[in-house]
């Protein structure tokens, strides 16, 4: 930038004590991060090749190379894990990932403000609560004196028992969580609408397109870029299929089509006290996580041109 | 032709629109008017209300009779207000630090909080060391695990960055020190957006429940999420607030079904949420936008 011949920088310490202050000020976040971030990362990575024993604690106790691994491998009720976590989370995207586009768009379209503005109250609402809360209303929805069962055996039918049926347990899951997160889905799509040129849509309106073609031609082309850049995310976290939620809708009744790795290593974990099994499973859910988030950037940089990083 | 077509797609999006709506308004009704009913009212309706003839607050009468709902309102009150503001401040910090763009160092310090994001330690790793920093039942155990949020660090650092330089440059030639810049001029600029971020944060730790199911045996400080998932699952809530010793007891319209005191539950976890969702819904519009045309 200077016009007056190169200036020397001053060193790198003089130039470090400048500013003592504010690396002062980041000193608790360092210890913050070190502590309660990095150290359970090195802690995983010791304790899923160890045997832990209460007594011994985490130093103490033997090491056991691989064994924590063969062994959870080696139990049949671990694939269904496996396969309860890839399928719940590959129906969430199923049947999720395309209504908040659909519904940004009608929104985005919508002549009448009020309409678009009292439908945008109500829907974000539910984002905001708990799943304990949302637990709840599919309670009060669902169950056998719920509205739903009330309506059925109103009109003759017969009593369904909802929330203990393995067959409703992911029509429930995945069903409870498009309506929590419908409309605040519609909102990165939104921003992204109001992003496109409006004298596009003049000019589509004089050529005397029609909403279909509107939609087709212009819409759709404008959120391509942010389609693509979520569903590859989406894609890169099939292994975490929403502990919080399973946790509170699931029951040993529903273990067989709902218990997933999360939920797995936290009973296997805090329940039966299997510590080193239950980060051994943890580490293999982080490190293919971790595989699947880097492809996944990887594809959203290459197909959308947009990363996370 | 196409004006005609316009007049279809206008009303069948319309009708869409609404649709979805009602299915998000209705179960909210419905629950509200759930917990306004007594028992007299629930029985002779067949436990379908979406209007309640005969509104009571019976429900909420019996829930805080008890100690356990106000215990829990209580210890989720401190959390809530001694989390936000502990995770606010430290995430001013690293934020504040971090548009520091002359700074040495920056792109180092940025990476060290950025990895965190992309991989974590587990739940098991995490819980041992709640544990052996002997944090296990106490309200800390709540606190500082999420002490610094790095997405909103990232969110408030861009902030800070997007203040004008010649701001900081003309308080520096007038003599304002590291500090008096920090306190008088930089976190009073970022005011709205702090204030913003500290919503989310209070909304998140409202919410939780997860941390206090691991954290903690003594249910003390259970927070009121934990609370009402235990409820939920209990089977004798209806005889634990319909106890003998009230006048009547056995008359329906003295007692209140275990619908009704989930309905409440539900209605009282929620309330704190709604009365802040004008201010959040504030903020999450203007600032998402914003975000957006920046691009």
């Amino acid at each position: 930038m200077s016009i007056s011949g190169p200036v020397r920088r001053p060193s790198l310490v003089i130039r470090m004590r400048r500013y003592w202050f504010l690396y002062l000020l980041f000193v608790p976040v360092i210890v913050y991060y070190l502590v309660f971030r990095y150290y359970p990362i090195f802690l995983q990575g010791i304790l899923a090749f160890k045997q832990y024993k209460l007594s011994s604690g985490i130093w103490g106790s033997p090491w056991v190379g691989f064994d924590n691994f063969t062994y959870v491998f080696a139990r049949p009720d671990f694939y269904n894990v496996l396969e309860n976590t890839i399928v719940i989370s590959l129906l969430r995207i199923a049947f999720g990932f395309f209504p908040p586009i659909v519904l940004a768009i009608l929104l985005f379209d919508l002549r009448s403000s009020w309409l678009r503005r009292v439908s945008q109250t109500i829907l974000y609402i539910p984002h905001f609560f708990s799943w304990v809360i949302i637990y709840g209303i599919v309670f009060a929805m669902f169950s056998n004196t719920g509205m739903v069962n009330q309506l059925i055996t109103g009109i003759g039918g017969s009593e369904q028992n909802f929330l203990m049926a393995p067959e409703w347990f992911r029509p429930l899951i995945v069903g409870s969580g498009i309506w929590k997160e419908i409309g605040w889905g519609t909102i990165i799509y939104l921003a992204a609408l109001t992003g496109i040129d409006p004298s596009i849509y003049e000019a589509a309106k004089v050529d005397g397109a029609g909403p279909l073609q509107r939609i087709r031609h212009i819409t759709l082309p404008g959120i391509r870029p942010v389609v693509v850049f979520l569903f590859t995310l989406s894609l890169g976290s099939v292994l975490n299929a929403g502990v919080e939620q399973i946790l509170l809708f699931y029951s040993p009744a529903t273990y067989e089509v709902g218990d997933i790795i999360d939920t797995f290593v936290f009973r296997q974990g805090l329940n039966q006290l299997q510590y080193s099994m239950a980060t051994a499973v943890g580490l293999f859910q982080s490190v293919i996580g971790l595989i699947l988030i880097l492809s996944a950037n990887w594809l959203a940089k290459r197909y959308a041109g947009t990363g996370i990083w | 032709m196409s004006n005609g077509n316009e007049k279809v797609y206008q009303a069948v999006s319309s009708a869409i629109v609404l649709g979805l709506t009602l299915l998000s308004a209705i179960p909210l009704i419905y629950v509200i008017s759930m917990s306004l009913v007594n028992e007299q009212e629930w029985i002779d309706r067949g436990g379908f209300i979406l209007w309640p003839q005969n509104p009571t607050l019976i429900a909420y009468e019996r829930l805080f009779q008890g100690t356990a709902v106000l215990q829990a309102l209580s210890a989720t009150v401190v959390r809530t207000v001694l989390g936000t503001a502990l995770v606010l401040l430290m995430t001013t910090l690293a934020a504040y630090v971090l548009s520091k763009r002359n700074l040495p160092g920056r792109k180092p310090m940025l990476f060290f909080i950025l990895v965190t994001i992309l991989i974590g330690g587990g739940l098991i790793p995490t819980y041992l060391v709640v544990r052996d920093l002997h944090l296990l039942d106490s309200v800390w155990a709540l606190i500082l695990p999420g002490l610094v949020d790095s997405w909103s660090v990232l969110v408030l650092k861009q902030f800070f960055e997007n203040i004008p330089g010649e701001l900081e440059e003309s308080a520096v030639i007038d003599g304002a020190g590291e500090v008096t810049l920090m306190c008088k001029i930089m976190i009073p600029m970022a005011a709205p957006a702090m204030a913003a971020i500290g919503l989310f944060i209070g909304v998140a730790h409202w919410n939780s429940w997860f941390d206090a199911l691991i954290y903690l045996d003594d249910s003390k400080w259970h927070p009121i999420q934990l609370l009402i998932r235990n409820m939920f699952s209990s089977s004798e809530i209806g005889a634990q607030f319909n106890n003998a010793g009230q006048h009547n007891a056995f008359n329906p319209v003295n007692r209140v079904s275990a619908e009704s005191l989930k309905m409440a539950l539900v209605v009282i976890g929620t309330l704190p949420i709604l009365c802040v969702y004008p201010f959040l819904q504030k903020h999450f519009m203007k600032g998402m936008y914003l975000g957006a045309v920046k691009g």
